[in-house]
């Protein structure tokens, strides 16, 4: 399976995530080698298997209650640019 | 008494009988990373303040006779745990900035036993690497040979465990990132069965195979610290309510218990003196009255091909929350809208490995590939699960070795992705069957730890606690320390 430079393109802008041009030439061979080597599980016959559940079912549930975090000026000061107690963030549309 | 030579079990005897404070305990092990930890480099953030504070506490618990067996008992942490106030960067330049608001479930528990918390160690980025080159900040040296990697991707914590730096420490392991590091730096290192420690405030990486567990000098301290983290949480409920282990069972003898040495944990291309060091740990236990089995597990070689398919599409999705938005590094400044915000701050902030399995992930999750890759995957999973369960009918535990190889140099496997991931190959089995898994000391081979693994059923920690302690009782591989500069 090759993956070219323009499909990673394509991927990483899916991704949300800038590439520069070395890294989409590296990627791409990188990528093609790994996905090679997970072909291998097309020899496995899985026609009798479910999907079924990987791990044990969850098992400690509770509701979904509202709590008030103790201690909220920790998470805001973290804001990268903020109005008072808001988040300020970039247009979404130009 | 070298304080820097204890261990927890010794070091809480010492504490009780008042032979030394938990605060000159803290301060040996606060000068010893000052005097080690610029050559080894395995802690990212050093919490000397927090630390003594800490160890003032444990004092006084003591003084009032109600001292766990942690109390006092300094600790690294790594860095993707959370520690209320504390950087954590994850070993990621995304986070260099960020601080932790709240303590992860581990932490707490840990802080209610009283223990110490020295720093936080260093890693891969993210928990994605074999050799914690993919920190941003430092590469950690091992120290048995600082020209070689310390593993990963927990490697700080188990440099700084084996350098005498902390009395133990707490890892994550999604695919060996506990165990693999404990093998190269001659220390004991426990993946907990999925389900068993809970993960609210850890990073995660790969939420359906994560676990964090402990490193530590000995079985017994890895028993105890695992005791004091593990438990239901309604803050993951994924954490089932299994209730506490017995630790007395951990020192029962192993006669009749059966061991499974499964061939294909065997393969070509392994260390001869890893092979060796095996065959003489296989004797040792026969020597101790258990049976050795061999036994056959026909899909291991397919567990890291399910194991990176699963850990990329997992980590695409998990690592979506590092957009520069609410925290860390954001290009905010310099992007004229929000999608440029997103991919500016994540080109910035996330490194080569981490971008390179977010675009896999991306791809075999995205339609017309889903159920090519991530699909099939999940599929052979469950078939790897039930061969687990299969086996576990007719044995006790696993025997395998945790590497195919011991320490490599700086460098060796950087550059081919492949070739690192090759290194987990013995250890990704037990998270994608969601079992336990124990790495100990077996033996060296030119001057490097050899490790050994022993997997056991879900939940069934108490069994593989019991054959590695056995095996350490009556083998001095443990008491070995590497001699640092």
């Amino acid at each position: 399976m090759d993956l070219t430079e323009k499909d990673v393109e394509k991927l990483a802008s899916l991704a949300r995530l800038e590439l520069t041009p070395e890294e989409k030439r590296r990627f791409a061979e990188q990528l093609s080698s790994i996905l090679d080597y997970v072909k291998q599980l097309d020899d496995v016959d899985t026609n009798e298997v479910g999907l079924g559940t990987h791990v044990p079912p969850a098992s400690s549930f509770r509701n979904d209650d509202i709590e008030l975090w103790p201690n909220s000026q920790p998470i805001i000061r973290q804001f990268p640019e903020r109005a008072g107690n808001l988040n300020k963030i970039r247009p979404v549309l130009e | 008494m070298d304080l820097n030579q204890l261990t927890i079990t010794l070091a809480h005897d010492g504490l009780l009988k008042k032979e030394f404070s938990s605060r000159e305990l803290t301060q040996a092990y606060l000068a010893a990373i000052k005097r080690l930890d610029p050559s080894i480099h395995a802690f990212i953030t050093v919490m000397e303040e927090g630390a003594l504070r800490q160890a003032d506490a444990a004092d006084a618990v003591f003084a009032s006779g109600e001292a766990t067996e942690l109390t006092g008992i300094p600790l690294a942490i790594k860095d993707n745990i959370l520690i209320d106030g504390i950087a954590a960067t994850s070993g990621s330049k995304v986070l260099e900035n960020y601080v932790a608001t709240y303590d992860a479930t581990v932490i707490s528990r840990l802080k209610k036993s009283g223990a110490v918390f020295l720093g936080k160690a260093n890693q891969d980025e993210f928990a994605m690497g074999s050799s914690t080159e993919n920190s941003a900040y430092e590469k950690t040296a091992n120290p048995w040979d600082p020209s070689r990697v310390p593993g990963g991707s927990s490697g700080g914590s188990a440099a700084a465990v084996a350098a005498g730096m902390c009395l133990g420490a707490l890892g994550s392991d999604t695919g060996g990132s506990i165990r693999q590091p404990a093998a190269f730096c001659g220390v004991v290192g426990v993946k907990p069965t999925y389900g068993r420690v809970s993960r609210y405030g850890l990073s995660a990486l790969a939420s359906s195979l994560d676990q964090i567990g402990p490193l530590a000098k000995t079985v017994m301290d890895a028993a105890r610290v695992l005791q004091a983290i593990s438990g239901q949480d309604g803050r993951d409920p994924t954490t089932q309510a299994v209730g506490d282990m017995n630790l007395s069972k951990v020192t029962q003898d192993i006669r009749g218990i059966k061991i499974g040495v499964p061939k294909e944990y065997f393969i070509e291309g392994m260390d001869p003196d890893i092979k060796k060091a095996i065959d003489q740990a296989m004797e040792k236990f026969q020597e101790l009255g258990a049976e050795i089995q061999e036994v056959q597990l026909p899909l291991t070689k397919y567990a890291l091909a399910v194991y990176y398919l699963t850990v990329t599409s997992e980590v695409s999705a998990n690592l979506a929350r590092y957009d520069g938005i609410r925290y860390g590094l954001s290009a905010h400044d310099t992007a004229k809208n929000l999608a440029e915000v997103y991919s500016r701050s994540r080109e910035q902030g996330l490194g080569a490995e981490t971008k390179r399995r977010i675009i896999l992930g991306t791809y075999t999750l995205s339609a017309g590939y889903y159920d090519q890759y991530y699909v099939k995957a999940q599929k052979v999973r469950q078939m790897i699960m039930q061969e687990f369960d299969r086996v576990f009918r007719q044995v006790d535990c696993l025997l395998t070795p945790t590497t195919p190889s011991v320490a490599f140099s700086f460098g060796e496997k950087f550059s081919d992705p492949l070739m690192m991931y090759l290194s987990d190959i013995y250890t990704v089995p037990a998270n994608i069957g969601g079992i336990c898994g124990i790495s100990i000391p077996c033996g060296f081979t030119r001057g490097l730890p050899i490790g050994m693994q022993i997997m056991g059923k879900s939940f069934d920690e108490e069994t593989i606690l019991r054959v590695a302690y056995a095996y350490e009782q009556s083998t001095d591989w443990h008491t070995r320390q590497p001699k640092v500069r």
